[in-house]
C-alpha cells in the first residue's frame, strides 16, 4: 500500500467521525484536530533493540514531540529518557547535508552524481577488495539491498555488520543449541515469570522499559525474584534480591555449577531431557555441531564443578550457587534468563550462550510462558536486518548460508540469477575485514575499499589503534562513510555521504522478540541528505551502466528493477525514489526467503497497521495473519505439531535441542603485575552506543556529558586518586584520559574498572582487545588488562 | 558509608541517617526511611501572592515556547540545589486539602508555565531533575516525590503518573553529575523546536469548566500540578473536589485514543 492510498483509506474511515465533530464544532473545538495541529504517527524508537513504539508528533514539517505509544505491546505507553528525546536526534546543528570528498586532507563538497560514480568505479576496479560494513541499525530493506548488491551483484560476499560486535555469539548459541537462530520466548515471559536471572546484564539502564515491565509488577503486588549475576554493582542490582559478583570470565563455571547440582541432586527435568534433548561436547577445533556425548559422560564432565569448586573459580559463595541450583530444580517456578553484551562480548561467547540454554533445557524451564532463556539485542534491527536478512559474510537472507549448495540455489532462484552466480566462499568477518584494510596489499591487505553505513567503527571497533587507524596512512585504501553527523569514522573518511535518518525515510526493523516493525517517512531530511537504501541502489545502477555483469539478473534486467503499472520506475534517480514504495518492493521480495527456516513474515501492509508482529506470522483460514509468541511450543507455534515441544530445526534431525558441555577456561588476557586491573566497557542509560545521536540531545548530554572510569574506593585510596580526578587508563594497546568516579553510578569490585564507550573524546576502544570467540568471531569488550596512572601533578617536571 | 574519608575526596558528607532526623512533622511514617538513602528534593518557590477571585480564570495570550539548547543548561537548577544536603528538620507533609488556595493571576500562570517549560524538551517530555541525585539507586526519589512534600518553603512535587520505580529511566539530572568538573559551554547546538505547552483549556462559555488542554497519558494525577502543591499559576481553586474528570472533559485526540477503536496509526484522520 502506498502512502497516498493509506491516507485515502484513513480519510474514509474517519469520515463518520469527522461528520460528528462538525455537528457541534463550538463545544468540541478543543478536541477536533485542526489544520495546524500536531499530526501523530507510529514509529519504533530509533535506539536500542527493545523495540518500543513511539508516537511522533509532526507540525510544520518538523518533529515537535514524542509520546509513548499506548497501543504498543512492547512498551505499553512507556519509554526511557532516550526514547522521549529521540525526536531531537534529527536536529543536531552539525547534520551532514552534502556529499564530501577529502582532497589533501580537506573535505570538499561534491555532487551526488560524482559521489555515486566514485563508489561504483572503486567497486568496478576491484570487486573482490570492495567491502560493505553495515549495521544492526540498517532498516530491513536497506540491509536486504546491501546484501543483494554484494552477494548477487559483486559476488564477493565481502559484507559484515557491526552486529558482529554485539550479537554474533547469541546467534551461534541459538544455532548450536536449537539448529536455528533467535529466541523461542518473548517479552510476554517477563509478565509471567517468578524469577528473573540477569546474566551480566544491566537492564535498568540498557533495556529500561523491559526492566520496568518486570519491577512494576511488584508495585502491583506481584512477587518477582530478581537475581543479578554480575561483575560490578549497577542500578539493576539495587532492585535485585540477590547479587552474585563473579571474577571476570568465570561465568561458565557458574552455569556448570548449576548443571552439576541439577544432575547430582536428581532435580533436573528427566521427562523433558529424555524427550527433547541430546548431549553435546566440543571438538578441536571447535565447530557449531560438536560431537555427541552420553548423559553419563555429561554427568562425569560436570563432576569438577561442585559448588565449592565453583566458589574457588568464580568467587561466588557456594551457598549462592546452591540457591541457583535449587531454584532451577523447582518445577513450580517460572524462570526467565536475560542477557546481552556480558555473555556475547566474550571470547567464550558461544560456550556461555550454550550453557545458559543448557541450564534451562536440563531443568525443563523452557517452552512455557515465563520459562525462557531470552537474549536481548542492543540495536533496533540486529535481529531484523542482520540475523534475519543475513547481512553477514557467510549468510543469505532467511537463515540460508552461502556455503550450502541448495541454499545458494534457492537464493539464485528468488533473485532470478544464472545458476552458480553466488560465491560459495564466505567473506571476511568484521575484525578480519578491518585488519586486512589496515595492511598494504602486498602483506595480505586484500580489502582496499570499505563502505560504512549507519555505524561508527572508528569509535566502536575494538583495539582501534591496530585495526582502524593504520588504514588511514596506507595509500590506496579508501574509506566511504554514509552517516548523519561528523563522527570519528566520518572524520577519518575519504568520501562522506549525508544520509536521511529514522522518520526522514520509510523503514522496517526487527527487535529482540522476533517482532518486525514498520514506519512511514514523516519529515524531509535536511539539505541533500538521502536515504541509505537509495545510495545502495544508485551505486548498483551506476555499476549496471558501467557494464558490471553482476548487476543484471539472468534475463538482463537490473537487479533492483521495480515496476509500477507495467513500467519500470527509475528509483536510482532520487527524484523518482518515492514514486513507488521501495521498502515494500524489497520487503515483498525478501519475504520469499523467510519460509525456509519457518521465519515467515506477513505482507508489508499488515505491518502498516500493527505495532509490529512476531514471526513466524502465518495466515489463518479466514485470511488473517497470526503472530507467534512462543516458538517450538505446540500450543502457540503453528510449526510445532508433534509433541508439546518440537525443535523442528534440530541439529540432530530428531526434533531435539542440544545440551552442551563446555569447560571453564582462562581469558586470553588477564591482569598481571604490569597491568593489574580488569577493564570492562559498556553503556549508560542516557547514551546510545557511540553517542553520535544522544550526545547531540541537550537533555541527555547535559545529564551525562563525558565518559569516566568507575573504580573501587580501596583501589583509589591505594593509588592516591581522588574522586573526579583525571587519570590515565592504559593497556598494552593504547591509553586514554578521563575522570575517575568512585562510588559512582556503578561500583566495580576491587581490581576492576568500568568505562562507558559513548564519548568520542574518550576513545576507550584504543585500549580494548580484539581477541574474539572462535566460532562467532565476536570480540571481547568486557575483559582486558589495564593499569591506571595519575597524571603528573601540575607544575612538576618529570 | 561516607565518601569524605577518601584521599582528596571533594564530596560533601552524606545526609544524616533517619535516627538523627528527629522532630519531623511528617504525616506518613516511613517516607524518610527511603529518603535517607540520599538526597531529598523540592523545586518550586511557594507564592504568597493573593489576587482577586476573578483572576483565577486568567487567559494568557503568550505562548510558552520550549527552551533553546543554551537555555536548557542555564538555570537548570532549582532553588533546592543550594540547600543540599540536609534540611530534614523542616520537611513537612503536603497541606491538608481544606487549606484555602489563593486564586491565581495571569502572571502566576505565565510564570508557572515558563518554569515548567524550562525543564522539558517539549510539552509532554519527562522533566529533567533540578538537583543532584544519588546516581546509584533510583528508589530514593520516592521518599519525597511519591506523595509530594514541602521543605523549607520549597515544594517536591508529587509524581503525576502511577508509581514507577525506575525513576532514572526517564528523568535525568540537568547538569554534570558530581564529582565531575562542569563541561564547558557551548556544546554542539540542536535546532529542535519542541511543541509548546498549552496555556489553558477551552471553555464552551464564560463560566463553563475548561476541558483538558493536554494529554492525560502519564499525567493521571491532576493534583501533581493542579493540587495545593502545584505551581502557583496552575493550582485549582477547589482542591477539595477530587473527581476532576466529573467536570473537566478529556480529549480523546490528545490522549491518542483512536475513535474507532481499531488498531492503526493514530491522529492521521484528516481534518474535515
Amino acid at each position: 500500500m502506498e502512502r497516498r492510498d493509506f491516507l485515502k483509506a484513513s480519510a474514509m474511515a474517519a469520515a463518520t467521525a469527522a461528520a460528528t465533530r462538525a455537528f457541534d464544532k463550538e463545544s468540541h473545538a478543543a478536541d477536533a484536530p485542526g489544520k495546524d495541529d500536531v499530526r501523530w504517527d507510529k514509529a519504533p524508537c530509533r535506539f536500542c533493540g527493545t523495540g518500543c513504539h513511539v508516537q511522533v508528533g509532526v507540525k510544520g514539517g518538523r518533529v515537535v514531540a514524542i509520546a509513548g505509544d499506548q497501543k504498543a505491546e512492547v512498551n505499553k505507553g512507556l519509554l526511557c529518557v532516550k526514547g522521549y528525546h529521540v525526536g531531537l536526534a534529527l536536529y543536531g546543528g552539525d547534520r551532514l547535508t552534502r556529499p564530501l570528498l577529502k582532497k589533501d586532507g580537506v573535505f570538499k563538497p561534491i555532487s551526488w552524481d560524482e559521489a555515486i560514480d566514485i563508489i561504483a568505479r572503486r567497486a568496478l576496479a576491484n570487486p573482490a577488495g570492495f567491502a560493505v560494513y553495515g549495521s544492526g541499525q540498517w532498516t530491513i530493506p536497506e540491509g536486504y539491498a546491501a546484501n543483494k548488491l554484494v552477494k548477487a551483484g559483486l559476488t564477493s560476499n565481502q559484507i559484515d555488520p557491526n552486529a558482529r560486535l554485539c550479537m554474533a555469539s547469541a546467534v551461534t548459541g541459538f544455532i548450536s543449541t536449537y539448529g536455528v537462530d533467535e529466541p523461542a520466548g518473548c517479552y510476554d515471559d517477563l509478565d509471567r515469570c517468578d524469577v528473573v536471572i540477569l546474566w551480566g546484564n544491566n537492564p535498568a539502564e540498557m533495556h529500561p522499559v523491559l526492566f520496568s515491565r518486570i519491577i512494576d509488577r511488584r508495585s502491583r503486588g506481584e512477587e518477582v525474584t530478581l537475581i543479578d549475576i554480575n561483575t560490578r554493582r549497577t542500578r539493576s542490582t539495587a532492585f535485585c534480591q540477590h547479587a552474585l559478583t563473579f571474577k571476570p570470565n568465570t561465568d561458565l563455571a557458574i552455569a556448570l555449577g548449576i548443571m552439576h547440582l541439577l544432575v547430582e541432586k536428581g532435580t533436573y527435568d528427566k521427562g523433558f531431557v529424555e524427550k527433547f534433548c541430546n548431549f553435546r561436547q566440543r571438538t578441536e577445533p571447535p565447530t557449531l555441531d560438536g560431537k555427541a556425548m552420553t548423559f553419563e559422560e555429561f554427568r562425569k564432565a560436570l563432576g569438577d564443578y561442585t559448588p565449592e569448586k565453583v566458589e574457588e573459580i568464580s568467587g561466588v559463595p557456594a551457598e549462592k550457587i546452591r540457591l541457583l541450583g535449587d531454584l532451577f530444580g523447582r518445577r513450580d517456578l517460572k524462570i526467565t534468563s536475560l542477557w546481552c553484551m556480558g555473555m556475547n562480548q566474550h571470547t567464550r561467547g558461544t560456550a556461555i550462550n550454550d550453557l545458559v540454554h543448557g541450564v534451562h533445557l536440563l531443568s525443563g524451564h523452557f517452552g512455557k510462558p515465563g520459562d525462557a532463556p531470552t537474549s536481548l539485542t542492543g540495536q533496533p534491527s540486529a535481529c531484523g536486518t542482520v540475523r534475519e536478512v543475513g547481512t553477514l559474510a557467510h549468510a543469505l537472507p532467511g537463515g540460508l548460508v552461502v556455503t550450502k549448495d541448495e541454499h545458494r540455489k534457492e537464493a539464485e532462484e528468488i533473485w532470478n540469477l544464472p545458476a552458480g552466480r553466488i560465491n560459495p566462499k564466505p567473506g571476511y568477518h568484521t575484525v578480519e575485514m578491518w585488519r586486512r584494510f589496515c595492511k598494504p596489499a602486498d602483506q595480505g591487505g586484500d580489502i582496499d575499499t570499505i563502505w560504512v553505513q549507519v555505524t561508527n567503527p572508528g569509535q566502536s571497533l575494538p583495539n582501534t589503534n591496530e585495526i582502524f587507524y593504520p588504514s588511514r596512512k596506507i595509500p590506496g585504501k579508501f574509506l566511504i562513510v554514509s552517516d548523519v553527523y561528523p563522527t570519528e569514522t566520518v572524520r577519518n573518511a575519504d568520501l562522506v555521504l549525508p544520509s536521511a535518518m529514522w522518520v526522514e525515510k520509510n523503514g522496517m526493523v526487527g527487535n529482540s522478540e522476533r517482532r518486525t516493525q514498520q514506519w512511514f517517512k514523516m519529515v524531509e531530511p535536511p539539505g541533500e541528505a538521502r536515504d541509505d537504501c537509495w545510495q545502495l541502489i544508485a551505486v548498483a545502477r551506476r555499476l549496471f551502466e558501467l557494464g558490471h555483469p553482476g548487476m543484471k539478473d539472468k534475463d538482463g534486467n537490473f537487479l533492483f528493477s521495480m515496476r509500477k503499472d507495467g513500467r519500470e520506475v527509475p528509483v536510482w534517480d532520487f527524484k523518482h525514489y518515492y514514486d513507488i514504495n521501495v521498502d515494500q518492493q524489497l520487503f515483498e521480495e525478501y519475504r520469499k526467503f523467510t519460509r525456509f527456516k519457518h521465519k515467515d513474515l506477513a505482507p508489508y501492509d499488515e505491518y502498516t497497521r500493527a505495532r509490529g508482529l512476531r514471526w513466524p506470522v502465518v495466515q489463518q483460514k479466514d485470511g488473517s495473519w497470526r503472530e507467534t509468541r512462543f516458538r517450538f511450543a505446540r500450543f502457540d507455534d503453528p510449526y510445532a505439531v508433534k509433541e508439546e515441544i518440537q525443535f523442528y530445526h534440530s541439529v540432530t534431525k530428531d526434533d531435539r535441542a542440544l545440551i552442551w558441555f563446555h569447560p571453564q577456561e582462562p581469558a586470553p588476557e588477564s591482569p598481571d603485575k604490569d597491568y593489574p586491573f580488569w577493564l570492562c566497557t559498556g553503556r549508560v542509560v542516557e547514551h546510545w552506543h557511540t553517542g553520535t545521536m544522544t550526545m547531540r540531545i541537550p537533555q541527555l548530554r547535559t545529564a551525562m556529558p563525558q565518559a569516566y572510569v568507575e573504580m573501587h574506593r580501596d583501589d583509589a585510596r591505594r593509588l592516591g586518586i581522588s574522586n573526579g580526578e583525571v587519570v590515565i587508563v592504559e593497556s598494552r594497546r593504547g591509553r586514554v584520559e578521563m575522570p575517575a568516579w568512585i562510588d559512582g553510578r556503578g561500583q566495580p569490585p576491587p581490581g576492576s574498572l568500568f568505562v562507558p564507550f559513548f564519548d568520542e573524546t574518550v576513545l576507550i576502544n584504543r585500549v580494548t582487545l580484539d581477541a574474539h570467540d572462535p566460532l562467532s568471531k565476536q570480540p571481547d569488550y568486557k575483559k582486558c588488562a589495564v593499569r591506571v596512572l595519575r597524571k603528573e601533578p601540575p607544575g612538576r617536571t618529570p | 558509608m561516607s565518601t569524605d574519608d577518601l584521599p582528596g575526596g571533594t564530596e560533601p558528607p552524606v545526609p544524616p541517617a533517619p535516627s538523627s532526623a528527629r522532630g519531623l512533622h511528617i504525616g506518613i511514617a516511613g517516607v524518610l526511611a527511603i529518603a535517607a538513602i540520599g538526597f531529598f528534593t523540592g523545586l518550586r518557590g511557594s507564592s504568597q501572592e493573593v489576587g482577586a477571585f476573578l483572576a483565577s480564570r486568567p487567559t494568557p495570550t503568550a505562548t510558552i515556547k520550549a527552551r533553546s539548547y543554551s537555555d536548557t543548561r542555564r538555570g537548570a537548577w532549582g532553588p533546592n540545589s543550594a540547600l543540599y544536603p540536609a534540611l530534614f528538620g523542616q520537611l513537612s507533609a503536603a497541606p491538608a486539602l481544606s487549606v484555602p488556595v489563593p486564586p491565581q493571576t495571569a502572571e502566576d500562570r505565565l510564570a508557572s508555565l515558563e518554569l515548567r517549560a524550562r525543564r522539558r524538551a517539549y510539552d509532554g517530555a519527562p522533566p529533567t531533575i533540578p538537583h543532584q541525585i544519588e546516581q546509584r539507586d533510583a528508589p530514593g526519589c520516592l521518599g519525597c516525590h511519591e506523595q509530594g512534600a514541602t521543605v523549607a518553603g520549597l515544594v517536591a512535587p508529587k509524581m503525576s503518573h502511577p508509581r514507577l520505580d525506575n525513576c532514572a529511566q526517564c528523568h535525568v539530572v540537568a547538569a554534570d553529575p558530581r564529582p565531575f568538573a562542569a563541561t564547558p559551554l557551548p556544546l554542539t547546538s540542536n535546532h529542535f523546536a519542541g511543541l509548546p505547552a498549552p496555556s489553558g483549556g477551552a471553555r464552551a462559555w464564560n463560566n463553563a469548566p475548561p476541558v483538558l488542554p493536554h494529554s492525560t497519558h502519564m499525567r493521571t494525577d491532576c493534583a501533581s500540578c493542579h493540587g495545593p502543591l502545584g505551581a502557583p499559576g496552575l493550582r485549582t481553586t477547589h482542591p477539595e473536589r477530587q473527581n476532576c474528570l466529573q467536570c473537566h472533559a478529556l480529549s480523546a485526540t490528545k490522549d491518542q485514543r483512536s475513535p474507532s477503536g481499531k488498531p492503526g496509526p493514530v491522529g492521521w484522520e484528516p481534518v474535515p
